[in-house]
C-alpha cells in the first residue's frame, strides 16, 4: 500500500518564464528548502507564488504552517484544497475505491490533513490549548516550566517597554501558566486560581493526577502564590483586598481577552488540533487573524502559536528521514527577535522558513529591528525580490548578481578619421606660430590653408574599451528598478536571474451554484471536531470528588459514574 | 531447438583470419645518388677553369666559382643525408601501418567469432538450465524435448474429448476469456496456467504449447477437481484485481500531478 496523499513530491517547481528566451523556469525544490525570503510591494504576487508552490506540494508528505497576517493566502489555499478534495472525492474515491484500496477514504484523509482557522470568529473551527504540555519527539511531555516560559516570553515582547508592568506581570503570568499547565487546565480559568480557594484545591488534585505535583518548579510557584499573594489577605475567606487587586492589575489587563471572547475560544481547553501533528506529522495549518479587532491580540496569537510550534520543531534531528516542512510568515509584523534566532536553525530541523514582506528594510525599522533585514538575508538562502523600493537597494541586488566577466566587458571600437597627417599638421602649426614672433620679420606670411587639400590623409584605428564594473552595475540597477509587473529577481547562491512569474490559478468559490469552499470548511471542522480532546469545564457544583483516592476497585468491576471525566481521563479526579 | 542438433556438438565455422603481409621494401634503382657528382667521371672540378690568374677580376671570379662549388657540394651531401633518413622513416611507417591493419583484422575476426558462437553458447546454457530444472522437478529429460512437439502437434489436432476440451480452454484463455462456461469448464484454470507460462517463457507459442500439454495431461489424470478450479478462479481474480489496481494507481497519480500543476516530479 502506498499513501497516495504523500506520493507526489515534485523535484522542481514551475514558477514562471525566462523573459529573454520565453522558456519555462523550474526551481529545484531543494533550493526552497533552506529558507525563502520574498520582498515585494502589495499586489505583486508574493502570495500567488507561495500558493502555487504549496499547491505543487499538495500531495507530498511535507507539512506546513501558514501564519497569515494578511489573509489572502488563506483564501487561496482554502479554494484549492476545497477543489482538490471535491475532485478526490468524485474522481478518485468514487471511481477507484473498489479497484484501488488506497483510494478508499482519500478525500476525508486529505481534508483531515488541513486545518484552517480565522482567529476572531466566535466559534473557531480549529482550537489550540495554549497551555497544554506538548508531547515531544521522544514521547515525553513538556515540563510546566517550559510551557510557562514560552507563554510569558510572548507577553514579555509585548510589554518590553514598561519595566514595572514587566516585573509584576511576568511573575503572575508565570505562576498562572505553570500551575494551570501542570494541572492540564486551560488559560481561561486563570482568574479562578487567584479568586477561588476551591479551585486551588481542585488544581492540586489535578496536578497529583497529572503527576506534576512533585515538580520543583510547580512547588515554587505555589510558594510564590502563597507568600506573595495569598498572604496579603488579612482574614481567610475574605474577598480580594486592594493590595491583592493591585498585584493582579496588569495580569488582568493582559490576560483578560483570554478569559472570554474569540481568543479564549481559540486558546481554551477544547482543543481539536495537535501541533505535534504539524511539526512531526504531515498536517497543514493555515492561521489567519484578520477577524481579531486588536492588532496586539493578532500579534499575540501569531507569536504564541509559533512559540509552541518552534519548540516542537527544534526536537527534529538533522538526519531524520522526513520531508522538509515549511513555516510561512505572510507579513512580518508579528516577528520578534526569537523568531530570527530560530530561523537561523530551522534548516537543521527539517523546516524551511518563508518570509513574505513588502519592503526590504522599512518594515523592520518601523518594528525597531533595523538589523533584521540583514539577518534574514543571511539565514534564508533563496531570495526573491520584486521591484525594489529604493535605488540603493536595487544596487545591492545588482551586486548580488553574477560577477562580470572581464572578457565580455572589452568592446572593440573602430574609429575612422580624416584630416591632416600628424607631420603636416605639425609643420603648419610651427610656421603659424612662428608668424606671431615679432622679432623675425618675414615679409610674406604663407597661409596655412595653401596646400591643405594635397596633404589630407585618412586613417582607421581600432581601440579596445573596457566597460567599467560600475557601469555594468548601474545598468543592472536600472534594470531592476524598472522591472515590469510580475517580474522578479531570484537570487540563490549568488546567482541572480530575472523571472516572469506565472499567475496563480484562479479557482472558483462556487461549484454548480453551491459555495463549495464554505461547505468544505465546515466539513473540515466536523472532521477535526470528531477527535477533539475531551475537555471538562470546571464546575464546582457537580464535580464533588473526595480528597482521598477511592478504594481500589477489583479489575473488571464497573466504574462509578463520574460526570466530567471521560475517556482516558476516567481515572483522574476531575 | 528441438530440430537442431545439440549445440555443443556443432562445429563452429571459423571466420577467415590472415595476417596482412608487410609490403617489400622499395628499390631505388633508377635514382642517381647525388654523391656521384664527386665521381671522377662527372667531376665538377674539371669544369673549373685552371687558367693562371692574371688580374683582380680573374681572382674575384675564381673565388666566386670556388665558393659556389663548395656550396653545391655541401648541399648535395645534405640532400643525400635527408633522403636516406626519409627512406628509413618510410620503412618504419609501412611497418606500423601493417601492424595496425593486422590488429584491426584481428578485432574484426574476434567479433565475427563471437557473433557466430555466442547464440549457440546461450542456447547450450539454456538447454543445460532447462535440463537442470527438469531434473529438479523429477521429470525425465527426454519427455519435454523433441517428442513434446510431436505430441503437441499430434494432440492439438486430435478429436478425442480431452483434447477438444483442453484445446477449447487454451484458445479461450489466449483470447482473454477466463470465465468458466458450461461448454468450456476449464477456462479459468487454463487462464492461470497460460498467464504463468507466458510470464515465464515470454513467448506466446511456447506458452500455448505448454498450457495445452499441461491441461491435457491433467485432464487425462482427472486431476482438475472443484478445489483446483476454485483456486484457479481466485488466483485469476487476484491477478485481475492487481492489474486494475496498478492501472487505477497510474491514472490517479497522473490526476494528482495535474492538480498539483505543471511541475517536474
Amino acid at each position: 500500500m502506498i499513501d497516495l496523499l504523500t506520493a507526489l513530491t515534485p523535484d522542481t517547481i514551475h514558477v514562471g518564464y525566462d523573459p529573454d528566451t520565453g522558456r519555462a523556469v523550474h526551481v529545484p525544490r531543494r533550493h526552497l528548502e533552506r529558507g525563502v525570503s520574498l520582498v515585494g510591494a502589495v499586489g505583486v504576487g508574493k502570495t500567488d507564488l507561495v500558493a502555487e508552490c504549496l499547491r505543487a506540494m499538495a500531495f507530498s508528505g511535507a507539512s506546513w504552517c501558514y501564519l497569515d497576517f494578511a489573509g489572502s493566502g488563506f483564501a487561496a489555499a482554502a479554494r484549492f484544497d476545497a477543489l482538490a478534495a471535491t475532485l478526490l472525492g468524485l474522481g478518485v474515491e468514487a471511481l477507484y475505491a473498489d479497484t484501488v484500496p488506497e483510494a478508499a477514504g482519500i478525500a476525508g484523509r486529505f481534508m483531515r490533513r488541513h486545518a484552517y482557522v480565522t482567529v476572531g470568529e466566535d466559534d473557531p473551527p480549529v482550537r489550540l490549548n495554549i497551555l497544554r504540555r506538548l508531547r515531544r519527539r521522544d514521547g515525553r511531555r513538556e515540563t510546566p516550566q517550559r510551557v510557562a516560559g514560552r507563554f510569558a516570553d510572548v507577553w514579555a515582547v509585548q510589554y518590553s517597554k514598561d519595566a514595572d508592568i514587566r516585573v509584576r506581570f511576568a511573575k503572575w503570568c508565570t505562576v498562572a501558566a505553570a500551575l494551570l499547565s501542570a494541572a492540564d487546565r486551560p488559560i481561561t480559568e486563570y482568574h479562578l486560581l487567584f479568586e477561588d480557594p476551591m479551585y486551588r484545591g481542585f488544581l492540586r488534585r489535578a496536578q497529583i493526577a497529572a503527576k506534576t505535583a512533585g515538580d520543583p518548579f510547580v512547588r515554587e510557584q505555589w510558594q510564590i502564590l502563597d507568600s506573595q499573594f495569598l498572604a496579603l489577605a488579612k482574614t481567610p475567606g475574605e474577598r480580594l483586598n486592594r493590595a491583592q487587586l493591585e498585584e493582579l492589575g496588569s495580569l488582568h489587563n493582559s490576560l483578560g481577552p483570554l478569559r472570554c471572547g474569540p481568543m479564549a475560544a481559540f486558546f481554551g481547553g477544547n482543543e481539536n488540533l495537535k501541533l505535534e501533528e504539524v511539526a512531526y506529522g504531515d498536517r497543514r495549518l493555515y492561521l489567519s487573524t484578520t477577524a481579531l479587532a486588536n492588532i496586539q491580540h493578532r500579534k499575540f496569537v501569531h507569536r504564541s502559536v509559533w512559540a509552541a510550534l518552534d519548540g516542537l520543531i527544534h526536537e527534529i534531528g538533522q538526519d531524520e528521514e522526513r520531508p522538509v516542512g515549511f513555516a510561512i510568515f505572510d507579513e512580518v509584523a508579528p516577528l520578534t527577535e526569537s523568531h530570527f534566532d530560530s530561523f537561523a536553525q530551522l534548516r537543521n530541523h527539517k523546516f524551511s522558513p518563508w518570509i513574505l514582506r513588502q519592503t526590504h528594510e522599512a518594515q523592520f525599522e518601523m518594528m525597531g529591528m533595523a538589523a533584521a533585514a540583514s539577518v534574514v538575508e543571511q539565514c534564508l538562502r533563496y531570495q526573491i525580490y520584486w521591484r525594489p523600493e529604493t535605488e540603493a537597494f536595487a544596487r545591492r541586488i545588482a551586486t548580488r548578481g553574477p560577477i562580470p566577466d572581464y572578457q565580455e566587458e572589452i568592446v572593440t571600437l573602430v574609429s575612422r578619421s580624416t584630416g591632416w597627417s600628424r607631420s603636416r599638421a605639425g609643420s603648419a602649426a610651427a610656421s603659424w606660430v612662428a608668424s606671431f614672433d615679432p622679432e623675425t620679420t618675414r615679409p610674406e606670411t604663407r597661409s596655412i590653408g595653401d596646400s591643405a587639400g594635397e596633404v589630407e590623409s585618412e586613417g582607421e584605428t581600432e581601440t579596445e574599451h573596457r566597460i567599467g564594473v560600475d557601469e555594468i552595475l548601474l545598468h543592472r540597477t536600472l534594470g531592476h528598478l524598472h522591472l515590469p509587473a510580475y517580474h522578479a529577481v531570484h537570487i540563490h547562491e549568488d546567482q541572480a536571474r530575472t523571472i516572469q512569474h506565472v499567475r496563480a490559478r484562479q479557482l472558483p468559490r462556487t461549484l454548480f451554484g453551491v459555495d463549495h469552499v464554505a461547505r468544505y470548511l465546515s466539513q473540515v471542522r466536523r472532521l477535526h471536531d470528531r477527535d477533539a480532546t475531551p475537555f471538562a469545564p470546571y464546575d464546582p457544583t457537580v464535580c464533588i470528588v473526595p480528597d482521598a483516592p477511592a478504594a481500589a476497585t477489583p479489575p473488571g468491576a464497573t466504574k462509578p459514574y463520574q460526570p466530567g471525566a471521560r475517556g482516558e481521563k476516567a481515572t483522574a479526579p476531575a | 531447438m528441438p530440430n537442431r542438433p545439440h549445440a555443443r556438438t556443432t562445429v563452429l565455422p571459423m571466420p577467415p583470419t590472415s595476417l596482412t603481409p608487410v609490403p617489400p621494401l622499395p628499390t631505388h634503382e633508377g635514382e642517381l645518388e647525388l654523391g656521384a657528382l664527386r665521381a671522377p667521371g662527372v667531376d665538377l672540378f674539371a669544369l673549373v677553369p685552371t687558367d693562371p690568374i692574371r688580374s683582380n677580376r680573374d681572382l674575384a671570379l675564381r673565388r666566386r666559382v670556388n665558393t659556389f662549388m663548395r656550396e653545391v657540394l655541401e648541399t648535395v651531401d645534405r640532400a643525400d643525408e635527408t633522403r636516406s633518413r626519409m627512406r628509413t622513416r618510410e620503412q618504419e611507417l609501412r611497418i606500423c601501418v601493417a601492424r595496425v591493419t593486422d590488429q584491426v583484422s584481428a578485432i574484426h575476426a574476434n567479433i565475427a567469432l563471437r557473433e557466430a558462437v555466442l547464440p549457440l553458447q546461450i542456447e547450450a546454457q539454456q538447454e543445460e538450465l532447462h535440463a537442470h530444472i527438469r531434473a529438479l522437478r523429477g521429470e525425465s529429460a527426454g519427455a519435454i524435448a523433441s517428442p513434446a512437439t510431436d505430441e503437441f502437434e499430434r494432440l492439438w489436432v486430435a478429436d478425442d474429448d480431452l483434447s477438444i476440451a483442453a484445446r477449447t480452454a487454451v484458445v479461450n484463455a489466449t483470447n482473454g476469456i477466463t470465465q468458466d462456461t458450461a461448454s468450456s469448464p476449464y477456462n479459468s484454470y487454463a487462464g492461470v496456467v497460460f498467464a504463468n507460462a507466458k510470464d515465464r517463457l515470454r513467448h506466446h507459442d511456447r506458452a500455448v504449447r505448454e498450457t495445452f500439454l499441461t491441461l491435457r495431461s491433467q485432464l487425462e489424470a482427472s486431476a482438475l477437481g472443484d478445489d483446483v478450479q476454485r483456486a484457479a478462479a481466485r488466483t485469476l481474480e487476484d491477478r485481475t484485481q492487481e492489474e486494475r489496481r496498478a492501472a487505477g494507481l497510474g491514472s490517479i497519480m497522473s490526476g494528482l500531478r495535474g492538480m498539483a500543476g505543471a511541475n517536474g516530479s
